[in-house]
C-alpha cells in the first residue's frame, strides 16, 4: 500500500525539511546546554563569562550543593504533589464543563449564557488583592488548595477542549444515547477515551502551568516548608538582588551568594527536568489518531 | 410546560456537570471583581475598598503621562506580530513534522522544540544578551557570511523584531503541539481520496489540511486576542534598556516603572481594566467575524 | 457530589485556619510546651530580682511575640539551626523570656509583597518590618501601636544614641508627633561614599601617579588601553558609574540639593550636569568609555573586569566581592582594585552626595499584647553588638555563639557608626598586627580578611580587604571625607512627596534615556535643555514644588 519510490522533488523536500528541523531543534536545545554547561563549570570561568556550551573546569559540586540542601528535595516533593493534584482537578473541571458546553443551544438550555459567563472571566479579573482576600476568607491560606482551587477551571484550556469535542462525530454519542446511557455514563465511557489526545494536550499545559507558577506560593503560603519548587527557586534568585540593595553590612553574604551562581544553574536545570521527562510520555497521545480509529472499530 | 419538563429530564445532568465550574468561577473570579472599583479610587490597602472615590482621575493620570500613549502603540505592534508570526510558524512546523515518517525521530523533534517553553525569560534573557551582543555568536556568524553586524538589542528599529522573533522561537512549540493534535484528527480517508484523484502533497495540504486546520487556527487566534495588549512583560523587562524605550517600552513595563517605588494598585487596576475593555472589543469583533465569514463559532 | 466534596474541603480548610488563628493568642499563663525547661531556668536566674522593669529586664512569665521574619537563603546556620531557631531566638527566650515565633518567613522582595497583602487583609503579625510607603498606609489605616511611650520607657540608651545620630531618620517614623515606626537605620554615611577603583597591577606596571584630576584619570585610561587593552572606563546602561564621577564637575544627579537661595532643586537637571555630559560625550567619541555601555548591565561590567578589560571602575564599596574575588582567581594575586577619591574636573573641591540610608521601619501591631517585648528584643541586639562583653558574657561566647548576620533582621536597629568604628579598629589592628582589641564579630571578620589577603592572597578575602584595608580601601578613602564633612546632603530624607512616589522611576527614565543619547552623540549637547523642559512638563515641576513645600525653609 505504501509507495516506496520517492520522486525527486519529494526527496529535495525531505532533505530541506530535515535540515530545517535539525537547525531549529538545535537552536531550541542550546540554551539548555548552556545552562547545563554553567552548572558543571567552576566559578572563576563562569564569572569571566567564558562558559558557552561546554563546561570549563568541570565539577559537579553545584549539584552536590543543590541536592544536599534538603530544601530542594522537599520543594520538589511539594511541586510533584501540587502538580499532580492540580492537574487532575483541572482535568475533571475542564471535562465536566467542556462537554455540556459543546452542545448546541437547542440541546442545552442557556448554553450561550453559560459560555459568556466563563469567557467573561478570561477578559476581566478583579486583580490580586481581592482574589487574595477571597482565598484568605475561605480559609485556604497556607494550604495547598490556595494554589489549586482559584485556578481549578482554566477557561482558556477548557475552550480548546470544547472545540476538540465539537470536532468529534455526533453519531457516537447518539448511538450511546439510544442504548440508554445517562450523560455521565456517556461522558465517562464514550467521551473520555475519545478525548485522550486532547486531554494530553491541555493536561500538558496545566502541568507546565502548575509547575512554573511561583507567585501564588509567595502570597498564600506562610510556611516555607510548603513552598513548591518554583517558589523556592524564585526566592533563591531574589535573595541575591536583595543583598545588593541592602549592601551595607551584608557584604560577606553577598560573596557566598555569588559563589552559588553555578549552583543556581544546577537548581534551574534540576527544576525543569521533571516536566521535560513527563513530556515525551504525554506526546504519545498527541500522535495517535484515536478518534477515527474508534469510529471504524 | 410539558416541553419544559421534557427538556429538564433530558438536560438536568448536563446542568449538574456545569455546577462545579460555575461555583469555582463564581467564588474565585466573580467575587473578586468588586476589586475593580479601586480603579476609580485613590486606593489605600489599609482603608480597603471604601477608599476615596476619584472617578476617572487614575485614567487621566495615565494618559497625561507623556510616554503612555507610545507604550500602547508599542504593545500593539509587538503583540500583533508575535501573534501572527507565532501562528504561522506553529502551523508550518506542525505540517513539516507531520511529513516525517520516522516516528521516533518525529517524537524527538517534537520534544526538542518544546524545550524553550520550560525555561523562564530570566534565564533566556541572560543567554540571548550573550548571543546577540556585538561580538556575540550571531553577529560573528553574520560577519562570516560577509554581512554587516546587527545591533539586535540596542537599535530602536531592530529591537521590537528581536522581541517578536525570539518570542516566536520560545513559544512555537506550544502551538505546534495543538496543531499536531488537530492534524491527527483529520480523516486519513480524505488523503486517500485525494491521492487517488492524483493530488500531490502540496495540493493535499492546500485543499485538505489547511481547511481542516482552519477552525483550530481561528480558535487560537481569537483566544490570543484576549491578551493582545500583553506584549510580554517578562521578556521585555529582562532584555530592554533605556536606549530602546522609544520602540520597546510596553504598557506593562511602563506601569511597572510607575509603581516601582510603591505599589500602585489604583493605576495598575485602571490599566488592567483598560486592557480588558480593548481585549473584549477585539474578541467580540473577531468572534462575530469568524461566525459571519467562516460560519465558525469558537465559543 | 462534586459540590459536596468541595464544600467539605472548604470547611476542613477553614477549620484548620481557625485553629491556627486560635493558636495566635499569646498564652501568657503557662509556659509553652517546647521551651518549658528553658523558661524555668530563666525564671530561676531572675528570681531574686523583681526590680524595676528596664530595657533588658526579662518578663516574669513567658510572652510570645509573633514576628514576620526576613530570611536570606545565602546564610548558613549551624547544623540544626535555621532562621526560626538559632542562638538569637534562644537568646530572646533565655535572657528576656520572650518566645519569638514566626508568623511567616520570606526573602526581601517577597517579604514586602506579603506585607502588602497583610495590610489589605488587616491582619498584621505582632512585629514586622515595613518600607516607608507601607508605614504611611498602615498609619492611615490605624493598624499600628503608638510606640511613643514604650520607646521612651524601654528603649536602651544605646538605641536612643543611634537615633540621636540620625534624627531625620528617627523622625520619619513619626506621624502627628506619635512614634509608629522605629527606623532601622543603615550602616552609616561611610558606606555611601563611592570611590573610583583602579587596577593595582596596571597602575604599578606603568608607574603612574595617583590621579589628581579628571584629566589624570583620562590619561591613565589611555595608558591602560595602549598597554593592557582596556576597553574603557566601566559604564553600563544605568549610568551609575558615570554618576559616581559627576561630583567632579559639581553635578549631583539623582538627589535634591539646596541652592544658596534656599530653593531645593533636582541635581540631574542643573547646568553642572550639562558640563559633565559634555565631557562624557567627548569621552565616548574618543573611546575613553566602553562603546557598548548603552546595552550592558552591571553583571556584564563585572564580567569585563574579570576578563581584564577594565582598569578604571567607579563603583560602590563592595566591588571586591562582586568582581574582586573572581579577578584574583582568574588574573592573579595583584589583579585587584584600589580605591581613590573622585578627582576634580575643575580644580574645585569635590563634595560627595549623601542620602538617607534608612529603608525600613520596625512596626508593632495595634493588637500586640506586649509591645514592650519588641523593644526589649531590639535592645538585646544593640547591647550585644555594641557592648559585647559588658553584658556578662565572655568575648568567646559572643564571638562563637551570636553571629550577627543571624539575628532576626526584623528585631534590630543598626548602629549608624558601626562600619566606621569597625574600620577604625580593624584597620588599626591590621596595621599593627595586633588583634587584642577586637571585640565584635564584625571587627574580627574584617581583621581576618585584611590579614588573610595580605599574607595568603586568598581570593575570598579580597572583598574584605578592598573594603577595610588601612590604605587605598573603600573606607580608607571614605573616612576622611566623612570626618571633614565634604558631603552634600539629599534634601529629601526617607519620605518622598506623593507626586514623586506616584510616578516611580519614569521621571528619571526620561533623563537616563536623554543622557544616553547625548553621550552617544545621537543628540547634540544642547538637547540637554530640551530634555530639562521635557522633564519639567512630565512632572518635574510639580515634584520640585512639592519637595520645597515639604522640606524647604528649614
Amino acid at each position: 500500500m505504501k509507495k516506496k519510490k520517492l520522486s525527486a522533488s519529494r526527496k529535495i523536500f525531505l532533505i530541506c525539511n530535515y535540515t530545517l528541523l535539525v537547525v531549529v531543534c538545535l537552536s531550541c536545545v542550546l540554551p539548555f546546554v548552556h545552562l547545563l554547561a554553567v552548572s558543571l563549570s567552576g566559578r572563576p570561568a563562569v564569572a569571566a563569562g567564558k562558559v558557552t556550551f561546554w563546561p570549563i573546569e568541570f565539577t559537579v559540586s553545584s549539584y552536590e550543593y543543590a541536592l544536599k540542601k534538603g530544601d530542594f528535595m522537599r520543594a520538589l516533593g511539594n511541586s510533584l504533589v501540587r502538580t499532580f493534584l492540580g492537574t487532575m482537578i483541572n482535568l475533571v473541571f475542564m471535562v465536566l464543563t467542556a462537554y455540556p458546553l459543546s452542545k448546541e443551544k437547542n440541546r442545552l438550555t442557556g448554553r450561550n449564557i453559560y459560555m459568556a459567563y466563563f469567557v467573561f472571566t478570561m477578559l476581566f479579573g478583579g486583580g490580586m488583592i481581592p482574589t487574595y482576600l477571597v482565598v484568605s476568607r475561605a480559609g485556604l491560606k497556607d494550604t495547598i488548595w490556595s494554589m489549586i482551587l482559584p485556578g481549578a477551571l482554566p477557561v482558556y484550556n477548557m475552550v480548546i477542549l470544547m472545540n476538540f469535542i465539537r470536532g468529534l462525530p455526533e453519531e457516537l454519542q447518539e448511538a450511546a444515547r439510544i442504548d440508554g446511557a445517562s450523560e455521565f455514563q456517556l461522558l465517562y465511557k464514550v467521551m473520555i477515551p475519545l478525548l485522550k489526545p486532547a486531554l494530553a494536550t491541555v493536561g500538558l499545559f496545566c502541568i507546565v502551568g502548575h509547575w512554573n507558577d511561583w507567585f501564588s506560593g509567595v502570597i498564600y503560603l506562610n510556611d516555607r516548608a510548603k513552598y513548591p519548587l518554583a517558589t523556592y527557586m524564585q526566592s533563591l534568585l531574589r535573595s541575591f538582588e536583595s543583598l545588593m540593595r541592602q549592601a551595607g553590612s551584608n557584604y560577606r553574604q553577598l560573596a557566598s551568594q555569588i559563589n552559588v551562581r553555578t549552583g543556581r544553574a544546577a537548581q534551574l536545570f534540576l527544576g525543569a527536568l521533571p516536566v521535560m521527562l513527563v513530556y515525551p510520555f504525554l506526546q504519545k497521545y498527541f500522535t495517535t489518531g484515536l478518534t477515527l480509529g474508534s469510529v471504524k472499530g | 410546560m410539558k416541553n419544559m419538563k421534557k427538556r429538564f429530564k433530558r438536560e438536568w445532568q448536563m446542568h449538574l456537570m456545569l455546577l462545579p465550574g460555575i461555583l469555582v468561577i463564581f467564588i474565585f473570579s466573580y467575587i473578586p471583581l468588586y476589586g475593580l472599583v479601586i480603579a476609580f479610587e485613590d486606593y489605600n490597602p489599609g482603608r480597603g475598598f471604601s477608599s476615596p472615590w476619584v472617578g476617572l482621575k487614575n485614567f487621566q493620570f495615565l494618559f497625561s503621562q507623556p510616554n503612555f500613549v507610545r507604550t500602547i502603540w508599542n504593545s500593539l505592534y509587538i503583540a500583533v506580530f508575535k501573534m501572527l508570526g507565532g501562528i504561522s510558524v506553529s502551523v508550518l512546523f506542525a505540517l513539516l513534522l507531520n511529513e516525517i515518517g520516522n516516528k521516533i525521530l518525529k517524537r524527538i523533534f517534537q520534544t526538542l522544540i518544546y524545550i524553550p517553553n520550560f525555561l523562564s525569560w530570566v534565564i533566556l534573557a541572560g543567554i540571548l544578551t550573550d548571543l546577540l551582543a556585538a561580538d556575540g555568536l550571531v553577529n560573528q556568524t553574520l560577519q562570516a557570511f560577509g554581512l554587516n553586524p546587527v545591533n539586535f538589542l540596542g537599535s530602536p528599529s531592530v529591537f521590537p523584531w528581536t522581541m517578536i522573533i525570539s518570542d516566536i522561537w520560545k513559544g512555537f512549540g506550544f502551538g505546534t503541539v495543538v496543531y499536531l493534535a488537530a492534524l491527527t484528527s483529520i480523516d486519513p480517508e480524505l488523503y486517500e481520496a485525494a491521492r487517488i484523484d492524483g493530488g500531490g502533497k502540496l495540493a493535499q495540504t492546500r485543499f485538505i489540511t489547511l481547511p481542516m486546520l482552519a477552525p483550530t487556527i481561528v480558535l487560537m487566534l481569537v483566544l490570543s486576542l484576549g491578551s493582545v495588549l500583553n506584549a510580554g512583560f517578562d521578556q521585555i523587562y529582562n532584555l530592554y534598556a533605556p536606549v530602546v524605550y522609544d520602540t520597546g517600552d510596553i504598557i506593562d513595563t511602563y506601569v511597572y516603572r510607575l509603581g516601582i517605588t510603591q505599589a500602585q494598585y489604583s493605576v495598575g487596576t485602571a490599566v488592567g481594566l483598560f486592557k480588558s475593555v480593548i481585549s473584549m472589543i477585539l474578541v467580540v469583533a473577531s468572534y462575530k467575524l469568524a461566525d459571519k465569514l467562516a460560519n465558525y463559532r469558537i465559543f | 457530589m462534586k459540590k459536596k466534596l468541595i464544600s467539605l474541603l472548604l470547611t476542613a480548610a477553614m477549620a484548620i485556619s481557625l485553629a491556627a488563628c486560635g493558636g495566635k493568642e499569646p498564652d501568657n499563663g503557662q509556659a509553652s510546651s517546647g521551651g518549658a525547661s528553658q523558661s524555668d531556668a530563666a525564671k530561676d536566674s531572675n528570681a531574686g530580682t523583681p526590680a524595676e522593669d528596664g530595657p533588658l529586664t526579662p518578663f516574669a512569665d513567658t510572652v510570645t511575640l509573633e514576628v514576620a521574619l526576613m530570611i536570606n537563603s545565602g546564610l548558613n546556620y549551624e547544623p540544626g539551626d535555621d532562621i526560626t531557631n538559632n542562638p538569637w531566638i534562644r537568646g530572646y527566650k533565655d535572657k528576656l523570656n520572650i518566645e519569638v515565633v514566626p508568623a511567616y518567613t520570606a526573602e526581601w522582595d517577597d517579604y514586602f509583597t506579603k506585607i502588602n497583602f497583610a495590610i489589605a487583609d488587616k491582619k498584621l503579625p505582632d512585629v514586622c518590618m515595613v518600607q516607608t510607603y507601607q508605614l504611611q498606609q498602615m498609619i492611615e489605616a490605624d493598624l499600628l501601636y503608638d510606640m511613643t511611650e514604650i520607646y521612651d520607657k524601654y528603649a536602651s540608651d544605646i538605641v536612643k544614641g543611634y537615633m540621636a545620630i540620625e534624627p531625620e531618620s528617627f523622625d520619619s517614623g513619626k506621624a502627628d508627633g506619635k512614634l509608629y515606626g522605629i527606623a532601622q537605620l543603615g550602616v552609616g554615611p561611610i558606606a555611601q561614599i563611592n570611590p573610583v577603583w583602579i587596577r593595582k597591577d596596571w597602575k604599578d606596571g606603568l608607574n603612574l601617579e595617583d590621579p589628581k584630576s579628571i584629566d589624570d584619570l583620562v590619561a591613565m585610561e589611555k595608558a591602560f588601553q595602549a598597554e593592557y587593552g582596556s576597553t574603557g572606563i566601566a559604564v553600563d546602561q544605568s549610568l551609575t558609574t558615570l554618576k559616581i564621577l559627576a561630583p567632579a564637575w559639581g553635578a549631583y544627579p539623582d538627589i535634591w540639593i539646596s541652592r544658596p537661595d534656599g530653593q531645593i532643586v533636582y541635581g540631574s537637571v542643573q547646568p553642572e550636569m550639562k558640563d559633565a555630559l559634555a565631557a562624557w560625550a567627548q569621552w565616548y567619541q574618543e573611546g575613553i568609555i566602553n562603546s557598548n555601555f548603552a546595552l550592558i548591565n552591571g553583571d556584564k561590567l563585572n564580567e569585563d573586569a574579570v576578563n581584564s578589560k577594565v582598569g578604571i571602575y567607579p563603583f560602590k564599596n563592595w566591588l571586591g566581592w562582586s568582581a574582586g574575588t573572581d579577578m584574583i582567581s582568574n588574573l592573579g594575586r595583584e589583579a585587584y582594585l584600589e580605591a581613590y577619591p573622585v578627582p576634580s574636573a575643575n580644580g574645585e573641591k569635590v563634595l560627595y552626595p549623601l542620602g538617607c540610608d534608612n529603608f525600613s521601619y520596625i512596626v508593632v501591631s495595634k493588637d500586640c499584647k506586649n509591645p514592650e517585648a519588641a523593644m526589649k528584643c531590639i535592645n538585646f541586639y544593640a547591647d550585644l553588638e555594641k557592648n559585647g562583653t559588658a553584658n556578662g558574657m565572655s568575648k568567646e561566647e559572643i564571638l562563637s555563639y551570636f553571629n550577627i548576620d543571624h539575628a532576626a533582621q526584623v528585631l534590630r536597629v543598626q548602629d549608624p557608626n558601626l562600619d566606621r568604628d569597625t574600620f577604625m579598629v580593624a584597620s588599626k589592628a591590621a596595621a599593627e598586627k595586633d588583634d587584642s582589641n577586637l571585640i565584635s564579630v564584625k571587627q574580627t571578620q574584617a581583621y581576618a580578611d585584611i590579614v588573610n589577603f595580605i599574607d595568603n592572597g586568598d581570593p575570598v578575602a579580597v572583598g574584605g580587604y578592598m573594603l577595610w584595608a588601612p590604605v587605598k580601601s573603600a573606607y580608607s578613602v571614605a573616612e576622611p571625607i566623612i570626618s571633614a564633612g565634604d558631603v552634600i546632603k539629599n534634601q529629601v530624607w526617607a519620605v518622598t512627596p506623593d507626586s514623586i512616589a506616584k510616578i516611580g522611576t519614569t521621571l528619571d527614565d526620561i533623563l537616563t534615556q536623554g543622557f544616553t543619547k547625548i553621550i552617544t552623540g545621537e543628540e547634540p549637547l544642547d538637547y540637554f535643555d530640551t530634555l530639562v523642559e521635557e522633564w519639567k512638563t512630565a512632572g518635574g515641576d510639580t515634584a520640585t514644588q512639592d519637595v520645597n513645600q515639604m522640606y524647604g525653609n528649614q
